[in-house]
């Protein structure tokens, strides 16, 4: 089992979360939401979004619409739909119990650590 | 110097180099095949494609207008692999260090590196992970089932792509053949069957096909042409080879005898005799040399013209074609004239046919039948010896032409009450002159002794004479009431003797005729006692007479 394996593994679950995130402040399109989580270092190859935003969107937690650009064709901008919203909502609470319940664990590891040590 | 494709991503305009649209292409399609049975899948597609799109835009500029193998190697950075990408829900352990071809399952192409015409059986042989040898002799052997083989053959080799790219070649390879992976790539496979035929028909993968039916068509037209090659060369050998075993065989029967070739002119069995000399039978003028070298020329010019348009054929060297074959049109219609007036000049000699007779009354027959009878006077062991022309025999055994011939014999109804022989000699001439000099050089025997009379079997000429159509004909004249037995031997000379029992002439040998008023008659009434009874030739034959008496 691979480091980069696992890592990727804790990520993908995530992913959708923080898409979700990233709509409910702006409407963006793709590009967008890619330099977002590329920033933050949450995806490394882009190509893993689509299929998560397609997902979504198939779900009803997303929807889009067409935009003019500048240049090129016209883009999908995508946004939070109602349903959305409550689906975040929901996520939002059981990240931060999740987050709360793995620190627990990983204090209780490192208690656990310095006791094994000490003796 | 690279070929350039033309692409349409999302809207944009892309040259592409043709080993970048190949890598491309392969991305694409292994990334269709993760999605196309995930619902919304063509979306994910053409939302990647966008952003692929995207990306290129960023990498082309003024400088730079064509996309190359290492952008688009790039753009996949950037984007991930297929399996990135495609999170399969059972999250099984992924090697991201591998390149997406070696995931998805092996597939088949014809394999360029490996290839004996097409490549399909070298493909086969990776896809099979056996030896392209054995798909080959398979091959080989289906062949004999009525061509079944070449069908199939044909029809791969229109369908399967050629493994172009290094990814291709990596994907024909594959991984190793497992109950799992086979499983896996028959599933896969009908999908891609299924949504290929879909893409096909709209999509540039129609025009892939044109474009391999194309390259298929280009190929079948090299394979097409090497087979016309081939035939070719086959040709040319086998004229070459015919003609020059021709040449040589001829030139030796011609001048010096021989038995290479057993030349099939009618009448000459003779293959031991150089044809040269059989001119030398013929009147002065064709066995004069230039006559025998024209005649030479006339047959020999167009076997060599085999041979050389065997060996233009054969090793297509460059000569002065023209000229060449020019001065043997011309040196061959040269010849055939000079034979032409030969042979005129030859047949001159033959104008006139004339004959004499010699008249002989036969006395001193103390009986009212003729013994008739044939006595051999040439004994050959070998007929190999002769020619044969018509019915005369031409022996030219130790540099010595002999003539034989067999004279027709007739029996006809005498006018007189005398038996009577009339000896036709025939013969052809220049003049009628000539004619009959000729024929009475013909010397013919035959002898009397009481009733019995003895043909000799061949008439003979003086040696050395040239043949002048020379022929001898002899009607025995018998009076009305007598009777003539004619031995066995007598076959060989009766020729159409008129009977009132319209008996063929093998038949009429061996039985008593009688003449008739109205010609001759079968003696019904005369027994004959059968000739195998007989103790010696010179014994007349015992008749006994019964019936009517």
């Amino acid at each position: 089992m691979k480091i980069e394996n696992t890592k990727a593994q804790m990520r993908k679950g995530v992913l959708e979360y923080c898409i979700l995130s990233v709509l409910s402040k702006n409407d963006a399109y793709a590009s967008d939401i890619i330099k977002i989580l590329k920033e933050s270092e949450l995806i490394v190859v882009e190509g893993t979004l689509y299929p998560l935003l397609t997902r979504q969107k198939n779900a009803g937690l997303l929807s889009y619409r067409w935009e003019e650009s500048k240049k090129g064709p016209p883009r999908k901008y995508y946004k939070l739909t109602p349903l959305g919203q409550d689906f975040l909502k929901n996520l939002d609470q059981s990240w931060i119990e999740l987050t709360a319940s793995v620190h627990k664990i990983i204090k209780l590891e490192t208690k656990n650590n310095s006791k094994t040590t000490e003796k | 110097m690279k070929k350039t494709v033309k692409v349409n991503i999302n809207g944009y305009i892309f040259h592409i180099d043709e080993d970048a649209y190949d890598i491309l292409r392969g991305w694409l399609d292994a990334l269709n095949k993760k999605f196309e049975n995930e619902q919304g899948g063509d979306e994910i597609i053409s939302d990647i494609e966008a952003r692929v799109a995207e990306l290129f835009q960023e990498q082309i500029n003024q400088q730079k207008e064509v996309i190359i193998a290492a952008d688009v190697e790039n753009v996949i950075k950037i984007m991930g692999t297929p399996e990135d990408i495609c999170d399969d829900e059972e999250g099984e352990p992924k090697n991201t260090e591998k390149t997406y071809f070696n995931e998805s399952s092996k597939k088949l192409f014809r394999n360029p590196d490996n290839r004996f015409l097409g490549g399909i059986c070298g493909g086969l042989g990776s896809y099979f992970n056996i030896s392209p040898i054995i798909i080959r002799i398979i091959f080989i052997i289906s062949i004999f089932f009525y061509g079944a083989g070449v069908f199939v053959y044909i029809c791969v080799w229109i369908l399967l792509p050629e493994a172009k790219t290094s990814g291709n070649k990596l994907e024909m390879q594959g991984e190793r053949i497992t109950i799992s992976n086979i499983e896996k790539t028959i599933k896969q496979e009908f999908k891609v069957v299924k949504s290929n035929f879909n893409r096909w028909t709209q999509s540039d993968g129609y025009k892939k096909f044109r474009v391999n039916m194309g390259k298929f068509g280009k190929e079948l037209l090299n394979v097409l042409k090497a087979f016309a090659k081939a035939i070719v060369a086959i040709v040319g050998f086998s004229l070459m080879f015919s003609g020059i075993i021709s040449f040589i065989s001829f030139t030796i029967t011609y001048f010096m005898g021989g038995t290479i070739a057993e030349l099939s002119i009618p009448e000459i069995t003779n293959t031991s005799l150089k044809l040269s000399d059989f001119f030398e039978l013929f009147p002065m003028t064709f066995s004069s040399t230039l006559s025998i070298i024209a005649i030479y020329v006339v047959v020999a010019i167009p076997i060599l013209a085999l041979v050389y348009a065997g060996s233009i054929l054969l090793f297509k060297y460059k000569a002065k074609h023209t000229i060449i074959t020019l001065t043997g049109l011309g040196l061959w219609f040269a010849a055939l004239i000079m034979v032409l007036i030969f042979g005129l000049k030859a047949a001159l000699h033959y104008k006139t046919s004339s004959s004499y007779t010699n008249s002989y009354v036969v006395e001193n027959v103390n009986s009212d039948t003729l013994y008739l009878s044939v006595s051999e006077n040439f004994i050959h062991d070998n007929e190999d010896f002769f020619f044969k022309i018509d019915n005369l025999l031409i022996s030219t055994e130790d540099d010595k032409t002999q003539f034989f011939g067999e004279p027709r014999i007739d029996i006809m109804k005498s006018l007189s009450d005398q038996i009577e022989i009339k000896i036709k000699f025939y013969a052809h001439g220049k003049t009628t002159k000539d004619a009959i000099e000729f024929a009475r050089e013909i010397n013919y025997n035959w002898t009397q002794n009481d009733s019995i009379i003895e043909f000799d079997h061949f008439f003979t000429l003086p040696d050395n004479t040239k043949y002048q159509v020379q022929s001898v004909r002899i009607i025995l004249y018998l009076p009305e009431g007598k009777s003539v037995y004619m031995l066995d031997g007598m076959t060989k000379v009766i020729y159409d003797i008129q009977n009132m029992q319209n008996m063929w002439d093998n038949f009429m040998v061996e039985k008593m005729w009688t003449m008739t008023e109205r010609g001759l008659d079968l003696s019904d009434s005369i027994k004959i006692i059968p000739i195998d009874t007989i103790p010696d030739m010179d014994t007349i034959p015992v008749i006994e007479e019964i019936g009517n008496n």
